[in-house]
């Protein structure tokens, strides 16, 4: 039995609060407020009610708070000033309720507008739609706690009335979304706390096949004209360029790219990337981004930054060329590679990319293929194409390769001979950089689903992919050696390449089995995915997109015919007609005239019920005599419009009735200051 | 129209003094073509009213003395055989006039009552199987004694609804009083009272009357009233009848105001006159309050 279902609803809502809010916490203090909230739970359902006594005395709550506060400020001053701050809220929320003396309107009012401002912090920390309404549930449960507390004993909600001005309100909010303008956030969310999801900043081994496992979402693309080729859906996340043996790392070289643009004007797609958070600060991109967004960087390897790590889903305009990346501006002043036919002379390359043919010692066997390869190949190109011939000789492409230790590279190519397209980018760049061929491996996605009849395109952590860039005429030149073992990867998904076991293994969540609920799920996507185009990525372009749509339609209706005009005359001149067709029939329910006019001048005296509003008129000329002349005048319009039916006297009513309203204003002050 | 009704009005202020409201409510009654009971102790005034009254509006009227041994006959009229023209003739009955007075009408045996109060309702008398019309307009203007007095038969509660206005003109005050002492003294006992109004000047004014605006809100009120007295135990509930006499009452009350809409007060002032002996048809006019009481207690909207 609830001992009271306010205080119960309140709790509710702070638990709710506190799950949705879970991200915010570390785990210690995240315990200590599900403790909190369960100290509360025996007074809830205390089997006689004792709403009346609070569950905690109110010097027990401000010590409890004082500790935590205390310990909060010691150990978690790294979390950043929006974290401490929902700390310190919910807290205080949870000892309140706590410390909850029902008949204190004061604690309650307070408890429900900080309730209200943590609903409205859920929104920070939780993005997407099914969130969203979630968070939208709470508040209506915190509403209804609003009302629950003020309301009389036994009031029931007046649904039909919130329904209606919820419909009102409908309008303003929706003008309020379009309009208002977009600020940059007030706060910078701190990232110590959360994980990282997505490709790391180490490539070793295994690293490929444990993103794959995952089913979670990694972006979204909504192309802005045709939809690209499968081949061309290579997406750059990452360069690893540093090889010591087991894996592959990056190297930490960010410098701003600068490309010549003219040169790359071939190629062209646009897009609109709507990234989910991974808490790091790489984006995706296909080829060489062009435009990107002000708050957006590209480095000389082609590849986008954020300047603080990804904590939110956020949405991306950019356009690509789709030409290999070349060399970085300074470098491809006095290019060292271009001569196609010296290729394989590491003597002649400059300082700048021996980062790219370093190579750590072992791997005895692999360099000899590797100088075996390069004898036979004249260019870069041959090298590459040597090297796919070879790969193309007993390799298999699987997801649970045999495991390497020591010699990996050696290991790999001469033994197990199975591998996972990291295994096999590795490799590659190892044989490359052997033979004198600057290269470099990306890691980013292949492919992706088209979803909603190819509206978009979903990219999941599945899609993870590396593949090798090699040098060759100033430009770093993609090959997938996964596709030497595997063509069919660029053009079908993951799972038909799969065996049964490895497909098992892969889809492990229950809701993958069926197929309904999978339908489901997909339909759930597809609403997220409009839920971020139109709600999450309503930002400041939109809305100036808006205003030019706007813009653009006036100017278009400013230079329509005559036909136009006419039209426009013809309702200008109807309007009246429907306008006093309106008007006599809201003259019609006149009714609440004679209590308009009561309430009107309720200020200067309350009209007995027995009276007629004519003797009370009468009754106030003797109250104020010196407003005789307007409260006649009242009289005779009341007469006019009430008894002789005349609607042309409701204005003149009014009117008169304000003047009166003002005379008799201006007597009472005289009287009070006389 | 109204310059002649207001100089009837204030003709009968010359020669009833000092009760304007009752003067006007009479006319209001006679307007509406309704049927006026004037109840009062003997000697106030009633019949020099009712004389006022008729002779102002320049109609023909009867005078008939109401005893307990008056027969319907007397009233109505009757055949008698013509010995020279071997036929029998009718020789109609005071009834038969445009104003009717009859004085002390609580007087007469209950048998006379009826027959009069069968003449008010259908405006016509049937004689020896023979349906005669009255003529038009017709008033009946009928005084009574309070009932206590001895000597008399209360009307039933169905005959005192025919009439619509039930007035009493109570005591002059003491100002009305001294000039009509003054008088007495000074000129003889009977004023001759000029007509002002022609019998078909009368029946236009009557017809203007239903012609009145009355708004929703007003008839609001009316139902208003009306319906609270039917909720009410200790009185008789106001009859649909009731209503309609309230509204033409109002109608006839604000044309004497020269308005050409009925406003609440309108139904407020002839309120009592109309309702008070249907609430409750014992008791008399200056004890009973229950008309006011309803008033009273009817909320007012407009």
């Amino acid at each position: 039995m609830l001992s009271s279902p306010l205080q119960f609803r309140l709790w509710l809502v702070q638990l709710a609060l506190l799950a949705l809010l879970a991200d915010a916490f570390p785990i210690w203090s995240l315990a200590i407020y599900a403790m909190l909230l369960l100290a509360k739970l025996p007074q809830l359902f205390a089997p006689h009610p004792q709403s009346l006594r609070p569950a905690w005395s109110l010097a027990l709550s401000n010590v409890m708070a004082v500790t935590i506060v205390a310990s909060l400020l010691l150990f978690n001053l790294s979390g950043g000033l929006l974290h401490l701050m929902i700390h310190f809220l919910l807290l205080a929320a949870i000892l309140r309720l706590l410390a909850f003396r029902l008949n204190d309107l004061a604690d309650f009012r307070q408890l429900n507008w900080v309730h209200y401002f943590l609903i409205a912090c859920c929104f920070i920390l939780n993005q997407s739609l099914v969130m969203a309404l979630f968070i939208f549930a709470l508040l209506l449960l915190q509403l209804s706690c609003h009302y629950l507390g003020f309301a009389a004993g036994n009031s029931k909600l007046p649904l039909k009335s919130v329904f209606k001005l919820t419909l009102l309100f409908v309008p303003l909010w929706l003008a309020l979304f379009l309009l208002f303008p977009r600020l940059p956030p007030l706060w910078q969310l701190p990232v110590s706390q959360v994980a990282t999801t997505g490709l790391g900043n180490e490539l070793n081994p295994g690293s490929i096949e444990q993103l794959v496992e995952s089913d979670e979402l990694a972006f979204r693309v909504e192309f802005n004209d045709a939809k690209p080729q499968p081949a061309d859906l290579y997406w750059r996340a990452r360069i690893y360029d540093q090889f010591d043996g087991r894996s592959w790392r990056m190297s930490e070289r960010s410098e701003p790219g600068r490309f010549e643009k003219q040169s790359l004007q071939s190629q062209i797609i646009s897009y609109r990337l709507i990234a989910e958070p991974h808490q790091q600060r790489h984006l995706f991109s296909l080829g060489i981004p062009l435009q990107v967004p002000s708050e957006l960087r590209v480095n000389t390897a082609g590849l986008l930054t954020t300047r603080q790590p990804l904590s939110q889903r956020s949405s991306y305009s950019l356009t690509s060329s789709l030409l290999p990346i070349p060399l970085a501006a300074e470098l491809s002043k006095k290019p060292p590679v271009a001569d196609a036919s010296t290729p394989l002379q590491p003597h002649k390359i400059s300082a700048q990319l021996a980062p790219y043919l370093a190579l750590p010692d072992g791997n005895p066997k692999t360099r000899a293929l590797a100088t075996e390869l390069a004898q036979q190949a004249g260019t870069p190109q041959e090298l590459v194409q040597s090297i796919s011939t070879y790969l193309q000789q007993g390799y298999r492409y699987t997801l649970t390769p045999p495991p390497l230790s020591g010699q990996q590279i050696d290991q790999f190519l001469f033994e197990t001979q199975a591998g996972f397209c990291s295994h096999y980018a590795s490799a590659t760049s190892f044989l490359l950089r052997a033979a004198g061929v600057p290269s470099r491996i990306v890691g980013g996605y292949l492919g992706g689903e088209w979803r909603d009849d190819g509206r978009y395109l979903q990219v999941r952590q599945r899609d993870a992919h590396a593949w090798v860039e090699y040098l060759q005429g100033g430009q770093w030149l993609r090959f997938d050696p996964t596709l030497m073992v595997e063509p069919d990867r660029i053009n079908s998904s993951l799972d038909q390449l799969l065996s049964a076991a490895e497909l098992l293994r892969l889809q492990g969540s229950w809701a993958h089995r069926m197929a309904w609920s999978k339908r489901l799920l997909q339909q759930l996507e597809d609403l997220d995915y409009s839920w971020s185009r139109w709600v999450l990525g309503f930002d400041d372009d939109r809305q100036q997109d808006l205003m030019t749509v706007l813009k653009d339609w006036i100017e278009q209706l400013q230079q329509l015919d005559w036909r136009f005009w006419l039209s426009i005359v013809l309702t200008i001149l109807t309007s009246p007609l429907l306008w006093l067709t309106f008007k006599h029939w809201q003259l019609r329910r006149r009714q609440p005239i004679p209590m308009w006019l009561q309430q009107q001048l309720l200020p200067f005296g309350s009209k007995a019920p027995q009276l007629t509003m004519q003797q009370f008129l009468q009754q106030l000329l003797t109250l104020y005599p010196a407003a005789k002349d307007a409260v006649l005048a009242v009289d005779e319009s009341y007469q006019r419009f009430i008894f002789s039916e005349d609607t042309t006297a409701l204005p003149l009513l009014k009117r008169q009735t304000k003047q009166l309203v003002k005379t008799l204003q201006k007597q009472t002050k005289s009287h009070v200051t006389g | 129209m109204h310059t002649e009704i207001q100089q009837v009005e204030q003709q009968l202020n010359r020669i009833i003094l000092g009760k304007p409201q009752q003067i006007r409510l009479a006319l209001t009654c006679l307007l509406a073509e309704g049927h006026l009971l004037l109840e009062d102790l003997p000697g106030m005034g009633k019949t020099t009213l009712a004389h006022a009254l008729a002779e102002s509006l320049g109609l023909s009227y009867r005078r008939v003395q109401f005893t307990s041994d008056l027969l319907p006959a007397d009233l109505t009229g009757f055949s008698i055989f013509d010995t020279r023209s071997q036929q029998f003739s009718f020789q109609p009955g005071p009834v038969f006039s445009q104003v009717l007075l009859a004085d002390e009408i609580n007087r007469a045996s209950p048998k006379t009552q009826s027959a009069l109060l069968e003449a008010m309702e259908e405006h016509q008398v049937s004689i020896d199987g023979e349906t005669r019309p009255l003529p038009a307009p017709f008033f009946v203007i009928a005084t009574q004694n309070p009932l206590f007095h001895s000597g008399t038969n209360a009307l039933p509660e169905s005959q005192l609804d025919r009439f619509l206005l039930r007035l009493s003109l109570g005591f002059p005050d003491r100002d009305a009083e001294l000039q009509l002492l003054q008088q007495d003294s000074s000129a003889s006992q009977h004023t001759v009272v000029p007509a002002l109004l022609s019998t078909e000047a009368l029946i236009s004014l009557q017809q203007q009357i239903p012609r009145q605006q009355i708004s929703n809100e007003v008839l609001g009120y009316v139902l208003d009233l009306v319906g609270h007295s039917r909720k009410r135990s200790d009185m008789l509930p106001l009859s649909p009848r009731a209503a309609k006499g309230l509204v033409r009452a109002a109608k006839a009350y604000a044309f004497l105001q020269q308005r050409s809409y009925v406003t609440a007060d309108d139904i407020q002032a002839v309120f009592v006159a109309v309702a008070e002996h249907r609430l409750q048809p014992r008791q008399q006019q200056q004890f009973a309050g229950l008309a006011q009481q309803l008033l009273l207690e009817t909320p007012c909207l407009v």
